[in-house]
């Protein structure tokens, strides 16, 4: 009874690593250029719209992609076993979205010295080497959120922080792009509240701090979960719209419509799909020695509220409906 | 080899600590105590009462179900599938469905091919997170009719007099459970089985029946929690569980639910929820940082644990 | 056998007003007590007395409530196992202290692993192994080394505690009860050892139930009674009746108390009935109102043939035949529906539920007995429980206390009355004594007689050839997977049963 346990609890366990390599694994063609993408969270919608501007770039561009998803920002090992495959078989080029800024150090050190062209997209490596860098301007983003909102409040009232799980990079950037802006304007005080990306966190630390300081003028949230928690805490507040300020961050369907509904003030966009392309498009010039690095591309950001939520170009930042992987 | 015996402190002293936590938290903050914070950490509250319920009903019968967050998650995108089709409320129990249906593989699994409960889950666990990435690609989904959302957003958000929705269900449920664990043969099954396998099987209990049933209900729960959730965000959110599951064994062995089998139940699954809801909150109100937050609950959910294992320890 | 207790010296260990309390149960009440070297020290007294928790004290396990305890006339005081240990002490428990996931082995040697290599410390498994076969051996006991203890029946774990009491080198060596499911022949070799020991000079403190044993072994023997020290005396000055009359405070009248009863028609015949690996072509029949005696060696596959019939072994050939129909229990639950009560052997493994209530233990069985409109009806269940805590005499401070506080012998009880309240036909009691006080045996056996002459069908299985011939009407003797030999009442003699089992 006992053995034919652990033989079938085998058995499953091997079939789900099989399964789950073949997720991320596809057939190797000829002569074609070929390059693998990694990014460190794939259910992620914003890797979801990436993905869309990767693979229409390749296409378009006639080059062979293979996609790889650690899972998770805690999965730093599985990245590091993707990467460290990758170079075994061979690969014409790699674009990464790192799991870990400290953690691919050295896998990435190793990539460049065997002269793999790289790209680094948004996530960073803090490799020293030279490497092409695609990235968001996180002191930028937070900067836009800040301005709006001090400029909202007239210089005046508390504002609640919501800057996404501390441990990225991005996140921390994003939060001192906020908090130096701020700082200059002494009736502005910031409570800042680290939390997961997940609405019903931010909904709770919303619903929480809004008893705390029932003064609460503005929210600042650094991705759509958080945004859409903290207006759903803000409507059962009792508050009527406008009363305290919701910043977001990038838009979704469910964001648009809290905003054309007056629920959500603003938003930080970058066209984060043309990013992919211009990702892939830079290594590909570095793969026909077009491009040599150290570069580091910092993208443009900007603010949509409900006035130009119809006149803003879409091309960069959204995927057509149909398309779905 | 027995123990000596000594104070219940799960008994006695959880309760008394709460009360104390309560007035702590009053006193440094009035605002801890205001109608509204009452209202909206019961609400909390209830959704993580129907989660922990569930886990209990593992735990006593000396398993566990680690599917509990990703079952979660899939219960808040399939819920809002559904009702693109079905409309807000066939939808809504058809989203639930789902999530029971992924208990009762569990309890299958568990009890017919005799895999053992934490890895039968925890397989569970990724093919549910597997499909559901298939599934949506990771998008969040929201943009319901206003009429569903609307009624969904009742069942989250709404409030019958000054109690909100969900507690009123949680309530409701929670009897119902109790009912179940002391009055019902089945409910009595479960701690039987639950304390001792071997025994059980010579006392002709349907041992297979009730760890099938077992499982289906731990999977139920969380999925009314997170239908709650789901109905309160109006949004299906395909990471939602994540968090959940180790609120849920925590919540349960903080109450004072072993988790070796046989002990505990829906006051403990009570007890333990709202320690855990009202701390939580009242560090937020009393303006303590997210990471002294996060370290003092998991402080306090482990040694809840190990005061569970030195409890049974020979 | 030559006895010198050597009294002028002063005592190795002495209990001096010790007391115990417990919710609801004062467990020994300012007991004095003193253990001499050389000496074989018997302690008895009926179910709950308090021995297991003397000992209990005297291993770490449990702090005395008040009183002081002097080891070797100085003050000692005794945390935890591991200082009872190190004093000397060593103690083989009741209720058997071993872990069924490791094999005989790594039990014996638990904690006290010997090591080689002096810059990394690995466990010497050879030696374990080897040291635990000449323990093994010199008890005459022919068990792996290497084998799972949960895979062992439990009248090996009885030994293996015993070789691992025995492996230590100790001077005070205590028996909780270590013959309750020992062969004659593990027995003999038991006091051997034990005799052996007395004269290295080493402190021997021995508990049971088996009064006959007390002068057989015993140099001195103390009473305890409801947790009170009733008195001490020298074996040779005392009576066994006298023992019992301090021990209950009453005497017994008849031991035994079979009477002739009317017998009716067959209720469940087996008919060769085969179980591979276990027992081959079992046939006998059981009547209305007989009392069938099962008697064999340990090991003689008694147990296994009453799991069989119960639906909880599988069988491979032959049928049974109950109430005039051939049956077929796949398993236990089909037994019990169809009114076929078990006592299993392994109590602790098999029956009891140890963390929940009395009450729970004992309708764990037919719980749909209890059902009522709004379900299981708790006073109903209260009720019905209480009444077999009086009827049985368990001494429990209520049925809401936990079953693994009461003493062993009571939780005995309270299986009894667990295969009791199915309310079965046929009941089948396999060891239905082991660890009960003779009073409480008195008792019990009384109530067999009451439930057979109600018409129901008893197999009583039992490794005590005085209590088969005693309560009896029909006898098998099993050996090795067969009935060896039936005899009638009147027919029976113990020379005649050890021959069939021998
Ligand atoms: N851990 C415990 N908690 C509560 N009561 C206990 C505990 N251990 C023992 N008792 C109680 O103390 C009393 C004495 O128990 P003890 O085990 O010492 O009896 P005993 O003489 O060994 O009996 P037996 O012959 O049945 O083994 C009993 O009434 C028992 O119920
Ligand atoms: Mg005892």
């Amino acid at each position: 009874m006992k053995k034919k346990t652990a033989f079938l609890a085998g058995v499953l366990v091997i079939c789900f690593a099989l399964v789950f390599s073949l997720i991320g694994n596809t057939q190797v063609s000829a002569k074609q250029l070929e390059i693998a993408v990694l990014v460190p969270n794939g259910v992620d919608p914003y890797f979801t719209a990436k993905r869309y501007g990767y693979e229409t770039e390749c296409e378009k561009l006639g080059v062979k992609m293979l996609f790889y998803d650690a899972g998770g920002y805690a999965n730093v090992n599985k990245q590091i076993g993707q990467l460290e495959d990758l170079m075994q078989r061979g690969i014409d080029g790699i674009i990464l979205g790192a799991t870990s800024a400290k953690g691919t150090v050295p896998v990435v050190d190793k990539i460049i010295s065997k002269r793999i062209p790289l790209v680094i997209d948004n996530l960073d490596s803090f490799t020293k080497k030279p490497v092409l860098r695609i990235m968001k301007n996180g002191v930028l983003v937070g900067q836009l959120r800040a301005v709006y909102i001090v400029e909202h409040l007239k210089g005046k009232g508390t504002v609640l922080v919501l800057p996404g799980p501390s441990a990225v990079s991005l996140c921390q950037d994003e939060h001192r792009g906020f908090v130096t802006y701020a700082k200059h304007f002494p009736g502005i005080k910031v409570i800042t509240e680290w939390t997961p990306s997940s609405p019903d966190a931010g909904m709770k630390t919303v619903e929480g701090i809004l008893q705390a300081h029932p003064d609460l003028k503005a929210v600042a949230c650094f991705s759509p979960p958080l945004t859409v928690g903290a207006v759903r805490a803000v409507q059962a507040s009792g508050a009527r719209k406008g009363d305290i300020i919701v910043v977001g961050q990038m838009l979704d369907a469910g964001m648009e419509t809290l905003m054309r509904k007056g629920w959500l003030q603003a938003t930080v966009m970058c066209d984060h799909i043309e990013m992919a392309r211009e990702a892939v498009r830079m290594l590909v010039k570095e793969i026909k020695g077009e491009l040599k690095p150290p570069l580091y591309h910092q993208i443009d950001h900007y603010l949509i509220t409900k006035d130009t939520l119809d006149r803003f170009d879409r091309k960069g930042s959204t995927y057509p409906k149909e398309w779905r992987k | 080899m027995k123990l000596p015996v000594r104070i219940d402190w799960s008994k006695f002293g959880l309760p008394a600590a709460f009360f104390v936590m309560l007035i702590i938290f009053t006193v440094i903050n009035p605002a801890f105590f205001s109608a509204r914070n009452m209202i909206q950490t019961t609400r909390q509250g209830a959704i993580l009462f129907l989660i922990v319920s569930g886990q209990t009903f593992a735990l006593l019968a000396r398993g566990i179900d680690l599917s509990q967050g990703s079952v979660m998650s899939l219960v808040s995108i399939a819920t809002i599938s559904s009702i693109y089709v079905l409309g807000a409320y066939a939808g809504s129990i058809a989203g639930i469905l789902f999530g029971a249906m992924c208990g009762f593989i569990n309890g299958m699994l568990i009890a017919f091919l005799g895999i053992p409960p934490i890895l039968a889950t925890l397989g569970m666990l990724f093919v549910v997170s597997g499909v559901e990435l298939v599934y949506t690609g990771g998008v969040t989904l929201t943009n319901l009719s206003d009429i569903d959302q609307g009624r969904l957003f009742w069942f989250g958000g709404g409030m019958i007099g000054p109690v909100p929705v969900p507690v009123i269900f949680a309530i409701i449920i929670g009897f119902l459970l109790y009912y179940i664990l002391k009055y019902t043969l089945f409910g009595r099954q479960i701690y039987l089985i639950g304390t001792n396998a071997d025994a059980s099987s010579l006392a002709g209990l349907p041992i297979k029946r009730v760890i099938v049933l077992v499982y289906t209900v731990s999977a139920l729960l969380a999925s009314l929690g997170a239908f709650f959730l789901t109905a309160r965000l109006s949004m299906g959110f395909p990471q939602l569980g994540e968090a959940w599951l180790v609120l849920a064994i925590g919540g349960a062995v903080l109450g004072g639910t072993s988790v070796f089998g046989g002990k505990g139940g829906v006051w403990e699954a009570l007890l333990g929820c709202l320690v855990i809801v009202f701390l939580d909150n009242g560090l937020i109100v009393s303006g303590v940082s997210t990471f002294a937050r996060e370290a003092i609950i998991g402080v306090v959910i482990i040694v809840a644990c190990l005061g569970s294992v030195i409890k049974r320890r020979v | 056998m030559e006895r010198r207790v050597k009294l002028s010296q002063s005592p190795i260990l002495s209990f001096k007003g010790i007391t115990k309390r417990f919710p609801g149960v004062v467990a020994l009440r300012g007991v004095d007590f003193d253990l001499y070297e050389g000496e074989v020290h018997v302690l008895v007294g009926a179910n709950g007395a308090g021995k297991s928790t003397l000992v209990k004290i005297l291993a770490g396990v449990y702090q005395p409530d008040e009183g002081e305890i002097f080891f070797n006339d100085k003050r000692a005081i005794i945390r935890n196992a591991e200082q009872a240990r190190r004093m000397g002490i060593s103690i083989v428990y009741q209720n058997f202290n071993l872990i069924n996931k490791m094999d005989v082995g790594q039990n014996i040697f638990l904690n006290r692993e010997p090591t080689v290599g002096k810059i990394v410390r690995r466990v010497d498994w050879s030696r374990i192994y080897r040291e635990t076969s000449a323990i093994l051996k010199r008890l005459h006991v022919h068990i792996d080394p290497k084998s799972l203890v949960g895979d062992l029946p439990v009248a090996d774990h009885q030994m293996i505690e015993i070789a691992k009491a025995l492996a230590m080198q100790s001077r005070i060596l205590v028996l909780d009860e270590p013959t309750s499911s020992l062969s004659e022949q593990e027995i003999e070799d038991l006091f051997h050892r034990i005799s052996s020991l007395r004269e290295e000079g080493v402190a021997v403190l021995y508990i049971s139930h088996r009064l006959e044993e007390i002068k057989r072994i015993g140099d001195r023997v103390t009473v305890l009674r409801d947790g009170e020290y009733v008195g001490s005396e020298s074996i040779e000055k005392i009576s066994l009746e006298k023992v019992i009359k301090m021990m209950l405070g009453r005497e017994v009248e008849k031991i035994y108390p079979w009477k002739p009863r009317p017998v009716g028609e067959v209720v469940l015949s087996v008919e060769g009935l085969g179980s591979r690996g276990a027992f081959e072509n079992v046939s006998f029949s059981l009547r209305k109102g007989e009392i069938l005696g099962i008697s064999g060696l340990v090991g003689a596959r008694r147990t296994e043939l009453a799991l069989a019939i119960f639906g909880a072994l599988p069988t491979h050939s032959g049928r049974l035949i109950y109430k005039g129909k051939a049956a077929r229990f796949n398993n236990p639950g089909d037994a019990i529906a169809a009114g076929i009560g078990l006592l299993p052997e392994d109590k602790a493994r098999y029956g009891m539920f140890p963390i929940l209530s009395v009450a729970h233990n004992i309708t764990s069985a037919g719980l749909s007995l209890l059902v009522r409109r709004f379900g299981l009806n708790p006073r109903l269940e209260r009720n019905i429980t209480e009444e077999y805590v009086r009827k049985l005499n368990v001494r429990t401070p209520s049925v809401k206390t936990e079953i693994q506080s009461l003493s062993g012998g009571n939780q005995q009880k309270i299986m009894l009355a667990k295969s009791l309240f199915t309310n079965s036909e046929v009941l089948i009691f396999d060891e239905p004594t082991k660890g009960i006080d003779v009073g409480a045996k008195e008792e019990i056996y009384n109530l067999m007689l009451e439930l057979a002459g109600e018409g129901r069908g008893i197999i009583m299985i039992s490794s005590e050839i005085p209590e088969v011939l005693g309560m009896s009407d029909r006898i098998l003797v099993m050996k090795e997977g067969r009935i060896t030999a039936e005899f009638d009442r009147e027919n029976a003699t113990q020379e005649k049963i050890l021959e069939a089992a021998l």
